[in-house]
């Protein structure tokens, strides 16, 4: 075993210890608030395998954590740390809605839609680096508040565009029934986003990793004056990543909207974006793990959910163990003894042969 | 354990190993008298700025012991070990530019009169150090208008002002000029005389031989051999440093010059500060001839370097590179006119740590055919090619795929020759192509571009080791102060001596004789 070896076990260990700790620390929270831990637990940890529903509740949540985390993947891969991805979803889902409403044929329409959905995405990632490479301004400042101009853009064509009177609720009008992206599994809402969402995981995996642009956005990524001196096109390659990642992101909005939903209703920003950056977080960029982050997410989320329904627990509780979750894996120095002791057993026994 | 009780320091059994695996001191012994110029000598990478570390306290080993003068102790950082009467000269200095000489050595100790700096006094003591040891600098003059020489004379006098007993100096002839460097001798054998004790870092023979009473060598981490410097020859040193007879010279055949490659006409190139830092120079390098440029670090090298691949703006002047004017061109742009560059900065420029050997082999040809196809990478013919580089350069690594960040920097600096060797440029620019590599790795290194030659490549090399210049180039030029002070079309004719005065600005060849290197 080599250093680098230690490092990777040390990897896949702490992500491990994070999940069991934070479980743990669940656990204690529950015990101290709950009359009936017990039961809490179980609806907590087992529910979502419960049944089929559930399971179906699980994975219908995880399609669009997906894309986002996809797209954020590819952009924290050029260390472009882009949080319009919550705006782009959101915009994507609306004009995606709006493709909805006028009539097209049965094969076409979602098409359209979804493809409309991914040049939104892609036309608001891509500004903050545009700017960040025209002005220098900070890509975390710009993108926080395009995602203010996105959420009042959203909801002005909400209000003034897309609104149903008829309704009787803040809600766009009833999608044709041609856009509707067809069931997976019966007796769910799993729908072909699924698939979509493991075509664009294989796709986003060999783009980073054996294509051209994927070198030059990883190399990019990793060391800019290597790049640079390189002859890399250090600016394109920003854009283009944000683009890409955006437009995948802009995909995942479009289809969420056709697989799930029949009317536009979302008067605020989803928090599938900022999850995008959290699953990203979680499988250290590489697009092949992105669905495992997303899943596990997705099951916690339906835990806490069903606990909520069937215990005393509030779902709050969740909030605070996702929270935590995500700072474990995040520190650096958890673990860091065990590794410099691993590490250092390692070389004393090089010194004594 | 037994050691001389005369001993001023004794460091004993360290045992060294860094957080990333590294062994860097293995159970080394290390013993100082009191009053001796002491060679620690090793090659790069061998372990003594990590012996130095331990005795200075920036670094805690995990085994062994340091008695000095006969008492254990056990710093927890350098403050105690300034207390305990022992200073270091970095070989980067660390003084603060805008402040005098005086300022600068009573930093952190200043006499003070009433709550407030007592400048006289730091004035005036500074001045009778400087006198007592024969170090002459102006104690009211600024940092910033000193020279390299001065500079580091600043710094023993910090060290000497802290009282030191022990004096740790870290390669300092590194960054000098050979006659600074004989005055720095003078000084150090003054201060022996009057009982200082001097550790002196480095790797340079010659001046082992001529300064130091005694020697510890240290390869790979071990201590190998201690000895007095009166019963060894060099080549013994050599050996010992090296582990095996290692032929240190490299063999050239006269140069056939053709045509230069390479022309820079007038140029100039303003610094940060917009100054001048290279100030309406010209020259060409033509095929088949290497063009050494000596000279003091700092004096427009590095900015002569960046404009011409195209990583910085010129204010004015020409550069050509295969007859054509690259003002403009991006950096790929000038790379595809056969352009290639080994940089002064290997791990900020030539590598990616992160990125395996192959990925970084491939950085300036990814793109092209042969390496991708529709868009993606063809990793069958990069991986073979890139374990022929691997096998061809000798470059140590578990596979292809390992990231350069552990690989040792001669490895590290390989794979940057590799790469831009293997690119069969036209226009070749070795910019401190041996910086802080092992000896092996050097030589490998100055052969390659020998051969690079011989193939009818014009190479410019860049580099502030005096001795490289002199034993790889066919012709040189010596910048000083951002202009080129000296032409010398054949670089037989040069010494180390000659070129001294031309680094230090004492002489300056005349117009028409400089004007020759543009060959026109």
């Amino acid at each position: 075993m080599n250093s680098r070896n230690i490092e990777n076990l040390v990897n896949i260990l702490k992500t491990l210890m994070a999940v069991v700790v934070s479980y743990a620390i669940a656990a204690v929270i529950i015990m101290l608030v709950s009359d009936m831990p017990q039961q809490a637990i179980s609806s907590f940890s087992m529910g979502p395998f419960s049944t089929l529903r559930r399971f179906g509740n699980v994975i219908e949540g995880m399609i669009p954590i997906i894309f986002t985390g996809i797209g954020v993947s590819i952009m924290l891969s050029i260390r472009f740390f882009n949080l319009a991805v919550s705006g782009a979803f959101y915009m994507s889902a609306i004009i995606a809605s709006a493709i909805a409403l006028i009539p097209m044929s049965v094969g076409l329409h979602p098409i359209v839609g979804i493809f409309l959905g991914g040049i939104t995405g892609a036309a608001i990632c891509v500004l903050p680096a545009l700017l960040k490479a025209k002005w220098g301004i900070n890509e975390v400042v710009s993108a926080l508040m395009f995602n203010f101009v996105a959420t009042f853009i959203g909801s002005y064509i909400l209000r003034f565009v897309l609104f149903d009177p008829m309704a009787g609720f803040m809600a766009s009008r009833v999608f044709q029934d041609t856009v509707r992206l067809p069931l997976l599994i019966q007796g769910t809402r799993v729908h072909v986003g699924l698939i979509l969402a493991g075509v664009v995981t294989v796709f986003a995996y060999i783009f980073l990793y054996h294509s051209k642009w994927g070198y030059s956005i990883r190399m990019t990524g990793m060391n800019k004056s290597f790049a640079i001196f390189s002859g890399i096109g250090v600016s394109w390659a920003t854009i283009f990543a944000t683009v890409i990642g955006g437009f995948i992101v802009g995909v995942g909005g479009a289809s969420e909207m056709y697989g799930m939903f029949t009317r536009f209703q979302w008067t605020d920003l989803p928090t599938t974006g900022f999850d995008g950056v959290m699953v990203a977080a979680m499988a250290r960029r590489n697009p092949a793990l992105i669905p495992i982050a997303a899943f596990f997410l997705s099951y916690i989320r339906v835990g806490a959910d069903i606990m909520a329904r069937s215990s005393d627990v509030a779902q709050e509780i969740v909030a605070v163990i996702q929270a935590i979750i995500i700072m474990m894996i995040g520190a650096e120095a958890l673990l860091a003894g065990l590794k410099k002791r691993a590490i250092l057993k390692n070389s004393a026994k090089e010194v004594n042969v | 354990m037994v050691f001389e009780l005369t001993s001023i320091l004794a460091m004993q059994g360290i045992t060294k190993i860094y957080p990333n695996g590294l062994i860097a001191n293995r159970d080394v012994d290390f013993m100082v008298e009191k009053g001796e110029i002491h060679a620690l000598i090793g090659e790069n990478g061998a372990g003594k700025t990590t012996l130095m570390k331990i005795l200075f306290g920036a670094e805690q080993p995990e085994r062994g012991t340091v008695h000095l003068r006969g008492e254990p102790i056990n710093f927890s950082g350098p403050m105690e070990a300034i207390k305990a009467g022992i200073g270091m000269v970095y070989q980067h200095f660390m003084l603060v530019e805008s402040m005098t000489v005086a300022e600068n050595v009573v930093l952190g100790l200043e006499p003070c009169k009433w709550g407030l700096i007592n400048i006289e006094e730091a004035q005036r003591r500074t001045l009778e150090i400087s006198k007592q040891y024969n170090l002459n600098v102006d104690p009211k003059a600024r940092i910033m208008d000193l020279s390299i020489g001065q500079k580091q004379k600043v710094e023993i006098l910090k060290v000497l002002y802290r009282k030191a007993e022990i004096l740790i100096l870290d390669e300092p002839t590194a960054v000098l000029t050979p006659q600074e460097t004989r005055e720095l001798f003078v000084q150090l054998k003054e201060m022996k005389e009057k009982g200082i004790t001097v550790i002196f870092i480095s790797h340079k023979l010659k001046e082992i031989v001529e300064l130091c009473d005694r020697l510890t060598v240290l390869r790979r981490g071990e201590s190998v051999a201690r000895a007095s410097v009166a019963g060894i020859t060099e080549s013994e040193i050599s050996k010992l440093m090296l582990g095996q007879e290692v032929q240190l010279g490299v063999e050239k055949e006269s140069a056939k010059p053709g045509a230069p490659s390479l022309r820079v006409k007038n140029l100039i190139v303003r610094n940060d500060e917009g100054r001048n830092a290279v100030n309406d120079i010209s020259f060409g390098v033509r095929n088949g001839e290497i063009l050494g440029i000596a000279g003091v670090e700092g004096n427009g090298q590095t900015e002569l370097a960046m404009a011409i691949s195209g990583l910085t703006k010129y204010a004015a002047g020409i550069v050509e590179i295969a007859g054509k004017d690259i003002r403009g061109a991006s950096v790929r742009g000038i790379r595809e006119l056969g352009f290639s560059h080994i940089p002064e900065d290997r791990m900020t420029y030539g590598a990616c740590a992160f990125a395996g050997v192959y990925e970084n082999l491939i950085s300036d040809r990814y793109y092209k055919k042969g390496y991708s196809k529709y868009g993606l990478l063809q990793s069958n013919h990069i991986n073979s090619e890139g374990d022929e580089l691997i096998s061809g350069y000798y470059i140590k690594c578990r596979s292809g795929r390992e990231p350069v960040l552990s690989l040792s920097g001669g490895n590290i600096q390989k794979v940057v020759v590799a790469r831009e060797c293997s690119a069969v440029p036209g226009v070749l620019l070795a910019n401190q192509p041996t910086r802080g590599i092992d000896v092996m790795a050097a030589g490998f290194v100055r052969r390659k571009l020998i051969a690079m030659r011989d193939t009818g490549a014009a190479i410019l090399l860049i580099s502030a080791d005096i001795d490289e210049v002199l034993e790889v180039s066919d012709s040189i030029i010596v910048m000083q102060n951002g202009k080129i002070a000296a032409y010398f079309s054949d670089a037989t004719q040069a010494t180390a001596e000659i070129l001294g005065e031309y680094m230090l600005g004492l002489k300056t060849q005349t117009t028409e004789e400089i004007r020759r290197v543009f060959h026109e």
